[in-house]
């Protein structure tokens, strides 16, 4: 079955995947070709291409206003979400395994709160955390999202992580301690390589949700000097100012590219077979 | 509640500490505050003074917008969530197969879920549906439309609902990583055994991956609850509050009218009703979902 | 398992009610310390002349505002050597929310550019700003002494300054107008409004006489309904200053503009709610007018073709109107923190920042039209203010209407307004409805704000 995919003949799929492939990507082709647009244009006209081109906007845009620009907020971003990443995959690893394969007291408790933690909206404790964060001196720099990030606060990425973990059968483990494994061991040798399509998710999703983030690094980040990228393409919208749409639309494009990079580098280990021959089926 | 006495792994609470201590210290207060908030009148300038129920009977007795917001809310939930998580199982299947150059398509069909909430949305959202707007010109040429996507109160909430669909990559990356964790000689060995595609999809493929459909429910159930994105970038909740989304009532409250007090206490209303549902789904999903570990 | 879960859940509920039931005072104390942290006095350290010192000033924007401020930031260097200006700048997105975040916490910047409605509510609220009054480094005398008392001054102190004059006005697009043979040189009311933008609109129905999204709608019926009364459309006392058949009127006239087909109907025109400058129409010029503050013109102009002539008038004024409406306000004010280490050197900033020609001439009108007379003078005459803009401003200050108290302004009563006149534009209401639903959503709301601030 996943040889040949789901459809039966491999040319079918290649049409259904082309053809609705096409689909999802008609916006962003869109939007590439916006950033050689006049404004204008932008929001004149519905055709794909512009009518006249403009060829400055990615260095202009990129160039950035003032006194920073775009290699700075780039910088600055990278300082943000790499450590913040690797913290959120440490730490969500531990959790997780804890949760998944120890019994402990109050665990469902422990449990039922981690879950809870998801559901309480952001706007009614964005203020108290502002509050902390300016009691502990970390406003103007990254440690609001970085130090939270090696404490697993985000139960988004434990209880993903526990999904994952539970879905590996048990006798993995007991094998690996008749073998002499301690618990940290069986967690490091046996499960961590076969929970690399889980941890890449972690990875992945936590780089672009940080990558993209706004709302909190606008209310964290005063310095111009230390934007990050998402700060930076919303740096000159204002209502009552004239706005170079195509410069601000070449950033958003410029801005993803690590994303889809990255994206394109790690999708591998989503697919990556796994082999438990001999111990399940 | 009887629990069979089993041996505590009292190292497994060595493993979850630094969660314990990260509740402690960067959760717990906030959550509490919030929760005092929401007992009080607070404009986040003067300090807040406490008003009892008040937040709360305002809420149920004395805010028709509550009741719209949730309405909206509740039908967005039905409707985004399940299409968007089929859809999403749907392309990782097709993705998960071993075709050439499925690495560029993975990447593709991830790509709209990159740009996430950023400003280019909105731009590029307004002119894809409005009424002079490319899907209007494409559906002309099939002698259909003109449809009022974005315009109309009836129809501009469905408009958002694909908006949330058309990023259905997380949901899709999970379900690929998920099906990579079927061990193959299930599929090996129903083949031999002659079963169909569609049996094995049913018999193995599913029930092998429900710790992620369940996983996948209740985070997309969750965040359906509190979307806020999309309506507030692209329709900022009109036409005729036909989009206004409980976190927009919500944001409403606390960023622009700076009622942070009564913010917080629809905040614990939101709470309230997810941890409802979700406890809904946790109890079913005993009935559903298959755990390799045995469910201990 | 399942049922263990769900156990869980109701115990975790429980067991943080009842923690919270310990917790408030807990709470109550730590949100004590905050309110006095920002009642704190301000510090006595002030900065001998020569003395290092680094101010930080905070503002909102886009590309030319942040590039002429920075230059004049970099320009003020060599006046005052020993002080150092950080500068922190971003779009309009999360400002407001950033301001009084920080502003609570008493970590907002020396300097900050602040909108007009929230120094209204601010200063109802605590004591944030320094009272410019008691500087004697700053010299207001160049400022309209009645355009500072309306804006700037609450409770005798001069809490903020206005960094420019802001007139809501007729944006014309004259080039399409000269085209469509509409008159650009009268001077409007609603039934000639009425009357060109139906005979424009009959004549070719993909066009629209005016540009407005349904806050542009609200504004229009507000200047409507002070053109009737002579009055705040609400009053001090937290009461509705206008009559049932007052209101019904002026959504009459709405009604049927709508239906004329003098405004784009309001479906399609709200997709650019708050980014008039991105209506397809304005752009690919269906539309030629538009009622908005003169700040805005520079934004509309750009997405017009190189050539095309924009000329601004006063807005629409009723032949029997008892007062113009014609608002006049500060685009933006000017504040100097209470809790600012290095208020004078602050203040000497601010100070030269609004009255140096060679301030002036580099800020030229990226806020708006200068409000001290010296400063304006340079600006023009360096070239930097376009003529309609002036023009606009001049009028206005001419034709200038009742201001509008702050309860007028106040978000939550502007939100009401702004719900049914989407009701009547949608002909989801009759106008009778409307005024009914109105008054009534109003004087509920206004008791209940009215509750909360006493």
């Amino acid at each position: 079955m996943r040889t040949s995919g789901i459809l039966r003949k491999p040319w079918a799929n290649y049409l259904f995947l082309i053809v609705l492939g096409f689909i999802m990507v008609y916006p962003l082709l869109w939007l590439f070709a916006s950033s050689f647009k006049t404004n204008a244009d932008i929001f004149g006209s519905t055709k794909l291409l512009p009518g006249s081109y403009v060829r400055d906007a990615y260095s202009l845009g990129w160039q950035g206003t003032g006194q920073y620009g775009f290699q700075d907020f780039f910088m600055n971003t990278f300082m943000l979400v790499v450590p913040t990443v690797l913290f959120t995959i440490l730490s969500s690893v531990l959790v997780a395994y804890g949760f998944a394969r120890f019994h402990f007291p109050l665990k469902t408790l422990l449990f039922s709160i981690m879950i809870a933690t998801l559901m309480l909206p952001n706007a009614s404790i964005m203020i108290p955390r502002y509050i902390l964060f300016n009691k502990l001196g970390w406003l103007d720099s990254y440690l609001p999202f970085i130090i939270p990030a090696a404490f697993a606060t985000g139960a988004f990425f434990v209880y993903l992580m526990i999904q994952f973990i539970r879905g590996l059968p048990r006798d993995l483990d007991e094998a690996a301690t008749i073998d002499g494994c301690n618990s940290f061991t069986v967690l490091t040798r046996v499960l961590l390589p076969l929970c690399k399509p889980a941890i890449f998710s972690v990875g992945i999703f936590q780089f672009m949700w940080t990558w993209n983030d706004f709302f909190n690094s606008i209310i964290y980040i005063s310095s111009v000097r230390k934007f990050t990228v998402s700060l930076g393409l919303r740096l000159s919208l204002d209502a009552s100012s004239a706005v170079s749409w195509n410069q601000v639309i070449a950033m958003s494009v410029v801005s993803i590219v690590p994303c889809i990079l990255l994206f394109f580098l790690a999708q591998k280990y989503f697919v990556e077979g796994i082999s438990t021959t001999g111990l399940k089926g | 509640m009887i629990k069979r006495k089993r041996n505590y792994q009292y190292v497994g609470l060595l493993y979850i500490s630094p969660w314990i201590i990260g509740l402690l210290l960067f959760q717990l207060y906030p959550f509490l505050s919030s929760f005092y908030y929401s007992f009080t009148n607070y404009n986040m300038v003067s300090a807040p003074t406490w008003t009892g129920w008040d937040n709360y009977v305002k809420i149920f007795t004395g805010d028709p917008e509550f009741y719209q917001s949730l309405k909206v809310t509740g039908i967005y939930v039905l409707l985004a969530v399940p299409v968007k998580l089929a859809f999403a199982l749907f392309i990782a299947m097709l993705l998960s197969a071993k075709l050439k150059g499925i690495n560029l398509f993975r990447t593709v069909y991830y790509l709209p879920s990159i740009l996430g909430g950023s400003v280019a949305i909105s731009v590029l959202w307004r002119f894809l549906f409005m009424k002079e707007g490319v899907v209007n010109a494409m559906l002309a040429r099939l002698h259909l439309g003109p449809v009022d996507w974005l315009g109309s109160p009836d129809v501009a909430l469905y408009t958002l609902g694909l908006l949330t669909v058309w990023q259905f990559g997380s949901s899709m990356v999970l379900f690929l990583a998920g099906l990579q964790q079927i061990p193959t000689e299930l599929y090996e060995a129903g083949s031999i055994d002659g079963a169909s595609k569609t049996r094995m999809f049913f018999k193995i493929t599913v029930p092998l991956l429900t710790p992620i459909v369940l996983f996948n429910l209740v985070m997309q159930m969750v965040n359906a609850f509190q979307e806020f994105t999309g309506a507030f970038v692209i329709t900022g909740g009109g036409p005729l509050k036909s989009t206004y989304l409980y976190a927009l009532k919500l944001y409403e409250e606390a960023f622009t009218f700076f009622n942070m007090g009564y913010a917080s206490a629809l905040s614990w209303v939101l709470f309230v009703i997810i941890m409802g549902v979700t406890a809904v789904i946790f109890k079913s999903s005993g009935s559903w979902v298959h755990y390799e570990d045995g469910g201990r | 398992m399942g049922r263990k879960k769900v156990w869980a859940l109701g115990l975790t509920m429980a067991l943080l009610l009842a923690l919270l039931n310990g917790c408030s005072s807990g709470g109550n104390e730590a949100a004590k310390n905050t309110s006095t942290t920002v009642k704190d006095e301000p510090s006595e350290t002030t900065a001998d002349a020569g003395k290092p010192v680094t101010l930080r000033f905070s503002w909102w924007g886009g590309e030319d505002r942040h590039a002429a401020t920075l230059e004049a930031i970099e320009a003020y260097k060599k006046i005052a050597p020993n002080v150092t200006i950080e500068a922190e700048y971003q779009g309009f997105d999360g400002y407001e929310q950033k301001i009084k975040t920080q502003l609570t916490s008493g970590t907002s910047a020396d300097i900050m550019q602040l909108d007009l409605p929230w120094v209204q509510e601010l200063v109802t609220k605590g004591d944030f700003f320094v009272d410019l009054k008691t500087m004697g480094d700053f010299n207001a005398s160049g400022f309209d002494p009645t355009f500072l008392d309306n804006f700037g001054v609450y409770d005798g102190k001069l809490v903020a300054v206005p960094t420019g004059v802001n007139a809501y006005c007729l944006i014309i697009n004259k080039t399409l107008a000269d085209q469509l043979g509409i008159p650009t040189d009268i001077q409007w009311d609603w039934d000639t409004l009425y009357e060109q933008g139906k005979k424009l609109h009959e004549a070719d129905s993909g066009k629209y006489l005016l540009l407005a999204d349904h806050a542009a709608l609200t504004q229009d019926f507000r200047t409507m309904l002070k053109q009737r009364t002579g009055e705040q459309w609400i009053k001090e006392d937290y009461t509705v200053g206008f009559t049932k058949e007052d209101a019904a009127a002026s959504f009459d006239w709405l009604q049927k503009a709508m239906e004329a087909g003098v405004y784009q109907p309001i479906g399609e025109a709200d997709l650019f709610f708050g980014k008039l400058d991105q209506n397809p129409k304005w752009i690919n010029q269906e539309m030629p007018m538009t009622t908005s503050m003169s700040s805005t013109l520079p934004t509309l102009k750009t997405v017009l073709p190189e050539g095309t002539e924009i000329v601004t008038a006063l807005p629409a004024i009723a032949k029997d109107a008892k007062n113009t409406g014609v608002v006049v306000r500060p685009s933006q004010l000017f504040a100097v923190s209470q809790k600012s280490q290095h208020q004078e050197e602050a203040v000497k900033f601010l100070n030269w920042l609004m009255n140096d020609p060679e301030a002036a001439v580099i800020l030229g009108g990226v806020r708006s039209i200068p409000p001290v007379k010296s400063s304006q003078q340079a600006a023009v005459e360096a070239g930097k203010i376009d003529a309609a803009i002036t023009n606009a401003v001049e009028l206005g200050l001419e034709n200038a209407g009742l201001v509008d108290n702050s309860i007028s302004n106040n978000s939550e009563v502007a939100k009401i307004l702004e719900d049914v006149i989407q009701k009547v534009s949608y002909n989801k209401a009759t106008p009778e409805q409307a005024a009914d639903e109105l008054i009534a959503s109003l004087t509920s709301k206004l008791a209940e704000i009215k509750d909360r601030t006493q």
